[in-house]
């Protein structure tokens, strides 16, 4: 950054700028004439304060997000009962939770959603991307709108709607309910990611196929699909991630019996705290970083360059 | 080697191939059944439900009435009552106070990312990405561990005879609104990195070097240029926090000071089985999300003539 | 792909062939036989039609009407991969996501048409064939262009189809590659003896490269001949123009001979001067006609007293050289003539074109100086031409000489 800058609006320039600029000494005050013809600017932030203030936002940043994160994965390990006092280290919350019922019953359910939901959404949502991207129809936008909407509209919309719906046709709430709701809201996730993908894609890699004897099934399977991939895993991981994270949808689909991982903490959290909480928290959490990992790992460019 | 085979170009393969119109159809039909029957369906239930009498835990359809609108601005006795009003006017200042802070933070964290070495940068986005992906309750559960009031900050200050008496942060506004910028900070860095990290940053020196100072520059250069990210980060921050209810409910426990309206839908469903009134409130829930979007879209637009959005 | 039937058969026919999109036409209504084992280019700028026309024959496209036949079979409603014919594209459009060998391999294990260990060494035989012998295990972007470039060439040959088609396959390339690849590209096909339709908008690789070229605008085939006959006997004033440089004259044509045709170019201000042409069929007296010459055929020289006057059956103008442009294998001159007009003269440099050097140093190498060097600015010139090199164009319209 330089310190001398033109002004856009030479005519405000005076002689006070000018004795000012000579006076503070600048290195380039050495030739009045080049101060005349570029008067400073009003504001021009030094670099090293620029950089610094940079500097302290990020890392105050950091801190404040991981700091409370690191707290709960130290007080998972502490022996007390409740307080912050640190009593000792000990795994008995851990214990705890691998003899808890519920929680093993509902982690399991919360895979057996976020099973379903991905799969089924991850493939409703890569074939909606190649209808939208690849097709032309009637009433194409109005299906564009309606489909991007419930990424727009607040979640508690859509979890209401649906229970007030599985009411009205008389269907109970069960896991399937579940399943159903969040396959819904996932799919524009990964429509969304899957056709930003295919715009990008270049269709003369598939008539090259054609043009060396694939016909349309073999070109969509040895060319399409593994340039689509990293943007299916993608939007399946996202699919995985929004649907094993959930609260809102799944508490209004929910039926008795269905309560997965996160409405049971839900549920804990809200009446209070208890060291097994945090000793399923930390579960979670090392398991979205190694979930984030692993879909890094996986979305890296077929090509065999790493995938921005 | 190809043999030109017309014989082959018969069967179901190639009748398919020739009708562009049902590869579409099949294509869509699955979307089309899921957004038909467990989206716009059940809307337009919901739309019907606004309308009807209140009649605990179920819906009584043969009592249509606009009250449940009405009762939005007014009491028992027909008198104007800003309780709800209130509610929507909190929920709406919480979600723009929760954007602008998220972009005040987050555009010159995202900017100091994208200026960083190749490693870097995919170390520092890492950091980004693992709280976005982490689950929501448990980052804020993690502050409700600091924060209440026999809570690890309460502890530390009385340890260190800072203060006398435990402080009581549970049920603030502030406390309230810290978690959700906490929560959703990673929903606007991400989308702005994404667009600053593809910027041209000798179009920075090429400003400078035309005269232009540092702030200049930043409005005039780089805010345009990477006004999409803008636009994203602040949709993806204001939709969800509008809709909120878990940030204010463990954080702000509900409190006279915190409800949003999130927490007040969530009430007339789950808690005093008020449907109809639910209905009504989330239908205007949605509208003033989709208004707002569309101003914003505008404002954008209008405001930063070129950038493409 | 017999070299002996050469001629006898029609590799690729064209007949009436159109293309609408939406309202107009990418290809109208043109007409071509393109014989086994040709080498043979689609010229013309861009949005003419040539790579529409490509498209068509390697079934990317239908055309809207007219009929395409491949090895004398009509191949109307065949898909692209039911056609023994390939393609390399522009940007090569090679596979990111396999390695050069899987590249190549494609083809032959889309159609089974081989057996696992007959792929293999079919695979190795053509990247040998374009010198890439040991680079099957690399991916696409770990080569360079060039390299990238000669992969499609063996992912399409591997196939052994019945034509190649190339669409601007050198256009990525830089200069000096590019003139290294021409070589290669022929020197392969007549290794391989297969049907090539090159498409190109670069004049002197259609001229360098091809057995016969045709010239394209708007969607139309304005000419098909070899090379040579493209050059020299352009058909109309587009192909004049767009292969090489001409210099044009508008003119009437007032008398006709057994084999020559005068006409009178110049404007109406009194510098007309009259012009030889060889006669060519339908001209008529009275006739308004475009004249072409090219710049390298026009001689130069100084007028030297009156000898200007001397008739050597040339046609020749007076001049004046407006300016010299130096480009070193020639020069070309602009030269003002009578009647407003300017012609551009090309002249080898085949002394030395530098005025300024000392007389000794422009005659060390004892070579005869011709008449047209040390010419400047401003001075006074003769401009000749045999009436051989003349070319007389339809004013308006292209005529299909065949």
């Amino acid at each position: 950054m330089s310190a001398i800058n033109y002004n856009d609006k030479p005519g405000q320039m005076n002689a006070a700028i000018v004795a000012k600029e000579q006076a503070a000494g600048h290195a380039q005050a050495g030739s009045a004439a080049q101060a005349i013809s570029r008067p400073p600017a009003r504001l021009a932030l030094p670099a090293w304060l620029g950089n610094l203030l940079l500097k302290s936002n990020a890392l105050v940043v950091f801190l404040v997000l991981y700091l409370p994160v690191v707290i709960l994965i130290v007080f998972s390990f502490n022996s007390a009962r409740s307080g912050v006092n640190w009593t000792g280290f000990s795994l008995d919350w851990y214990n705890k939770l691998l003899h808890d019922g519920n929680i093993g019953s509902a982690a399991i359910k919360t895979l057996i959603v976020a099973g379903f939901a991905t799969v089924i959404s991850t493939i409703i949502g890569t074939m909606t991307a190649l209808a939208l991207e690849r097709h032309k129809f009637v009433g194409k936008v109005v299906f564009e709108g309606v489909m991007y909407l419930p990424i727009i509209i607040p979640e508690i919309v859509m979890g209401l709607s649906l229970l007030l719906f599985f009411r009205a046709v008389g269907v109970d709430l069960s896991l399937v309910t579940v399943i159903i709701a969040h396959v819904v809201f996932c799919i524009p996730f990964v429509a969304v990611i899957v056709r930003a993908r295919l715009a990008d894609f270049d269709r003369r890699l598939e008539e090259a196929a054609m043009d060396l004897g694939a016909d349309e099934l073999a070109t969509f399977r040895k060319v399409t699909l593994p340039l689509l991939m990293p943007a299916i895993i993608g939007g399946a991981v996202m699919a995985f991630t929004l649907s094993i994270d959930d609260v809102i949808v799944t508490q209004f689909t929910a039926g008795v019996g269905s309560t997965t991982l996160p409405l049971y903490i839900y549920s804990q959290v809200r009446v209070g705290i208890t060291p097994v909480i945090n000793a399923l928290s930390t579960i979670m959490l090392v398991a979205s970083i190694g979930l984030v990992l692993t879909s890094l790992f996986l979305q890296r460019d077929p090509a065999g360059k790493k995938a921005k | 080697m190809k043999q030109l085979d017309i014989k082959e170009n018969r069967g179901l393969a190639a009748w398919v191939r020739r009708r562009p119109g049902v590869q579409a159809a099949g294509l869509l039909l699955p979307g089309l059944i899921a957004f038909g029957l467990f989206f716009v369906i059940p809307l337009l239930i919901v739309v019907g439900v606004s309308f009807t009498a209140k009649k605990a835990g179920t819906v009584d359809w043969t009592h249509w009435t606009l009250n449940n609108y009405v009762s939005l601005v007014t009491n028992f006795a027909g008198d104007f009552d800003p309780l709800y009003l209130n509610i929507f006017l909190r929920s709406l200042w919480f979600a723009l106070l929760t954007t602008v802070i998220c972009l005040l933070v987050g555009y010159p964290l995202a900017y100091f990312i994208a200026r960083r070495g190749e490693k870097w940068r995919a170390a520092l986005i890492l950091l980004i990405m693992i709280p976005f992906w982490t689950n929501f309750l448990v980052r804020t559960y993690a502050l409700q561990l600091i924060f209440r009031k026999e809570g690890l900050l309460n502890s530390l200050l009385l340890d260190g005879h800072i203060i006398k008496q435990p402080l009581d942060m549970m049920f603030t506004p502030g406390l309230v609104l810290f978690g959700l910028v906490y929560g959703y900070l990673p929903f606007m860095v991400l989308p702005l990195y994404a667009s600053i990290e593809k910027f041209d940053f000798s179009l920075l020196e090429a400003a400078q070097d035309l005269g232009a100072g540092t702030f200049r520059t930043l409005r005039k250069v780089l805010l345009p240029l990477t006004m999409p990210g803008v636009v994203a980060g602040s949709i993806l921050v204001f939709i969800p926090v509008v809709g909120s209810y878990v940030t204010s409910d463990l954080l702000g426990a509900q409190s006279s000071g915190t409800l949003m309206v999130g927490n007040t839908i969530e009430n007339q469903f789950l808690k005093s089985q008020n449907w109809p009134l639910g209905s009504a409130m989330s239908l205007v829930l949605m509208a003033v999300v989709l208004l707002a979007i569309i101003i914003y879209f505008r404002v954008a637009r209008g405001d930063k003539e070129g950038a493409a959005l | 792909m017999n070299k002996s039937t050469e001629g006898a058969v029609s590799s690729v026919e064209l007949v009436g062939i159109s293309k609408k999109f939406g309202d107009s036409f990418a290809v109208d209504n043109i007409s071509l036989s393109i014989r086994e084992g040709e080498f043979f280019s689609l010229l013309g700028p861009s949005g003419c039609g040539k790579t529409t026309t490509l498209r068509m024959i390697a079934g990317f496209e239908q055309p809207t009407s007219g009929q395409l036949y491949i090895a004398g079979q009509p191949v109307a409603g065949v898909p692209a991969f039911r056609r023994n014919v390939n393609t390399v594209f522009q940007n090569y459009a090679l596979f990111p996501h396999m390695n050069v060998a899987d590249n190549v391999a494609f083809g032959l294990e889309a159609t089974h048409a081989a057996s696992k260990t007959e792929i293999a060494s079919r695979v190795q035989d053509a990247l040998d064939l374009v010198r890439l012998g040991n680079y099957g295990k690399r991916r696409p972007r770990q080569l360079s262009g060039g390299q990238q470039q000669r992969v499609a060439l063996a992912r399409a040959l591997v196939n052994r189809p019945a034509v190649l088609l190339l669409d601007e396959p050198l256009g990525a390339l830089d200069q000096k590659l590019r003139k290294e690849m021409q070589i290669e590209l022929k020197h392969l096909q007549s290794q391989v003896g297969i049907t090539f339709i090159f498409v190109t908008h670069d004049q002197e690789e259609a001229l360098t490269m091809s057995d016969r070229i045709a010239v394209m605008s708007n969607g139309k085939v304005l000419q098909v001949d070899s090379p040579a006959a493209i050059y020299e006997r352009p058909n109309c004033k587009f192909v004049a123009d767009f292969i090489g440089q001409s210099n044009f004259f508008a003119g009437r044509v007032t008398g006709i001979d057994s084999d020559s045709v005068t006409v009178a170019v110049g404007g109406s201000d009194g510098g007309s001067f009259a012009v030889q042409a060889p006669r060519t069929n339908g001209v008529q007296a009275g006739q308004e006609v475009t004249v072409a010459v090219r710049p390298e055929k026009i001689g130069l020289r100084r007028v030297v007293g009156s000898d200007a006057i001397h008739s050597n059956g040339l046609n020749r103008t007076p001049g004046r050289i407006q300016r010299v442009i130096y480009m070193g294998t020639s020069t070309q001159y602009v030269v003002d003539i009578p009647g407003g007009s300017t012609l551009t003269v090309e002249r080898q440099n085949s002394g030395i074109a530098e005025p300024n050097l000392p007389r000794f140093a422009r005659n060390t190498q004892g070579i005869d100086l011709p008449g047209d060097s040390g010419l400047v600015e401003h001075e006074e010139v003769l401009l000749e031409w045999s009436p051989a090199v003349t070319l007389l164009l339809d004013k308006l319209r292209c005529h299909l000489r065949q």
